[in-house]
């Protein structure tokens, strides 16, 4: 009796000194012997998700995406009222608002995937970026747009950049960036830098551009 | 004389800026619109701008159950689906109502104090069961806005505005309540039904109820 009792303890004693190499089932054997113990090591953190660094930034990239679909909301609704009454800008901003709602939903699931947890307030340099003015013109606001979605582009870049060259290297961040933002955004931000310059051309060296935005608005709502 | 040619030159660069950047009319001119029609006053037109916060509060709250119920060591990717789910229907809820403010005549400026940074109540939940009784807390409190609104709205009477907007509450009691009503109603059923079962078979029975929910059945 006394001889198995020495034997459980000495296998506690060295699976306990095992755990210094973070293995799940070195936790379970622990658990489940009479010493008991927790299985903090049962996660799927692996890679780049092993540390917090990557994981604030994937965090941070999911609140910019939560802040910028309540900006493009508000763009909608600003196109949306009776003396703008510009349909087609209030449908693009609507639809940008969408996606990129959707985005934060499923980065958040990716974070899940990957063993983290979101955090609502990790935000990087919110407090730099200027009270935007909604009240907008069609063209200042197509600029607007353009700014915003190169910034979730570059954002993207930038974890795609930690997780490939400056840090750990984490083939699936890259690539669920890829599948998921890298195209997307490059599609949205040339669409969007057309509609600029087209809309720049209409009413360049116009006294009166009433009448091309009335046009290009009504182009916008229907091709959307 | 050198004075004169440095006024000269500085000229010469303004005119020849003004020229490069080619100005252009970007903002068109405001246009005379009657404004009998917009009708919808102060105090109940405040009061559904706060709703607008209100329910995209509740949306964050239900986004941050569904992050929650998303990490790999809760697993319950029922939970987690129709908490996801309910995070867009109230942002939904919220559009709705600036539709119908925008439908009324309404927000034609400060927008940006519409939608101030929402956050969610809370991130983390001890089991499926506190999340699911704080879902019908919230929905309760929605709720209990929305008839506010509708208080507010029936008698504006104050500031010698005498209004009362049958269209709006009509249109809340109609389209909100029930849908509030009824998203109550099925939350209570499921708390009962995985309530139940918690008491004998805790940790199975969330498990199974969460694979149910996944699914779609109704439970």
């Amino acid at each position: 009796m006394s001889i198995k009792l020495f034997a459980i303890c000495a296998t506690t004693i060295l699976c306990v000194g095992y755990v210094t190499g973070e293995y799940c089932y070195n936790d379970v054997v622990g658990a489940c012997s009479p010493v008991g113990g927790e299985v903090q090591n049962c996660n799927s953190r692996y890679g780049a998700f092993k540390g917090d660094e990557l994981l604030v930034n994937v965090q941070g990239y999911a609140n910019t995406h939560i802040l910028r679909s309540f900006q493009f909301l508000l763009m909608s609704s600003h196109f949306g009222n009776f003396e703008k009454n510009r349909g087609g800008f209030e449908k693009l901003y609507r639809q940008l608002s969408d996606k990129t709602w959707e985005q934060a939903i499923d980065l958040v699931k990716f974070i899940g995937k990957r063993g983290g947890h979101m955090n609502f307030r990790s935000r990087k340099d919110e407090k730099n970026e200027k009270q935007i003015d909604f009240e907008m013109y069609e063209l200042g606001s197509m600029a607007r747009a353009l700014d915003m979605q190169k910034g979730l582009a570059e954002e993207a870049n930038f974890i795609h950049a930690e997780v490939t060259r400056r840090k750990e290297h984490d083939p699936e961040v890259a690539s669920y960036l890829e599948n998921n933002f890298v195209h997307q955004h490059s599609e949205i931000i040339r669409k969007l830098s057309g509609h600029t310059n087209d809309l720049k051309h209409l009413i360049a060296n116009q006294p009166d551009p009433s009448l091309s935005l009335y046009l290009f608005d009504e182009y916008l709502q229907k091709s959307l | 004389m050198f004075k004169l040619s440095l006024l000269f030159v500085a000229v010469a660069l303004f005119v020849a800026t003004q020229e490069a950047h080619g100005k252009m009319t970007c903002k068109l001119p405001q246009v005379q619109i009657p404004d009998d029609w917009i009708t919808m006053v102060d105090p109940c037109t405040k009061k559904m701008k706060e709703q607008v916060q209100e329910e995209l509060t509740a949306a964050m709250t239900y986004f941050a159950m569904g992050a929650h119920f998303s990490k790999d060591t809760v697993n319950r990717p029922g939970f987690a689906k129709i908490f996801f789910d309910s995070a867009s229907e109230e942002r939904d809820h919220a559009i709705k109502i600036i539709g119908y403010l925008l439908m009324r005549g309404g927000l034609t400026k400060d927008i940006s104090q519409l939608i101030r940074d929402p956050q969610p109540l809370s991130e983390a939940w001890a089991d499926g069961l506190s999340a699911l009784k704080d879902a019908l807390k919230l929905e309760a409190h929605v709720t209990r806005k929305i008839r506010d609104i509708a208080t507010t709205c029936e008698e504006p009477g104050r500031d010698g505005q005498d209004f009362n907007d049958y269209h709006l509450v009509d249109w809340l009691t109609g389209d909100f309540l029930t849908e509030q009503y009824e998203g109550q109603r099925d939350l209570a059923g499921k708390i009962s039904n995985l309530g139940k079962m918690l008491e004998a078979h805790g940790a199975l029975g969330e498990f199974l109820f969460d694979k149910k929910l996944l699914s779609g059945v109704s439970v």
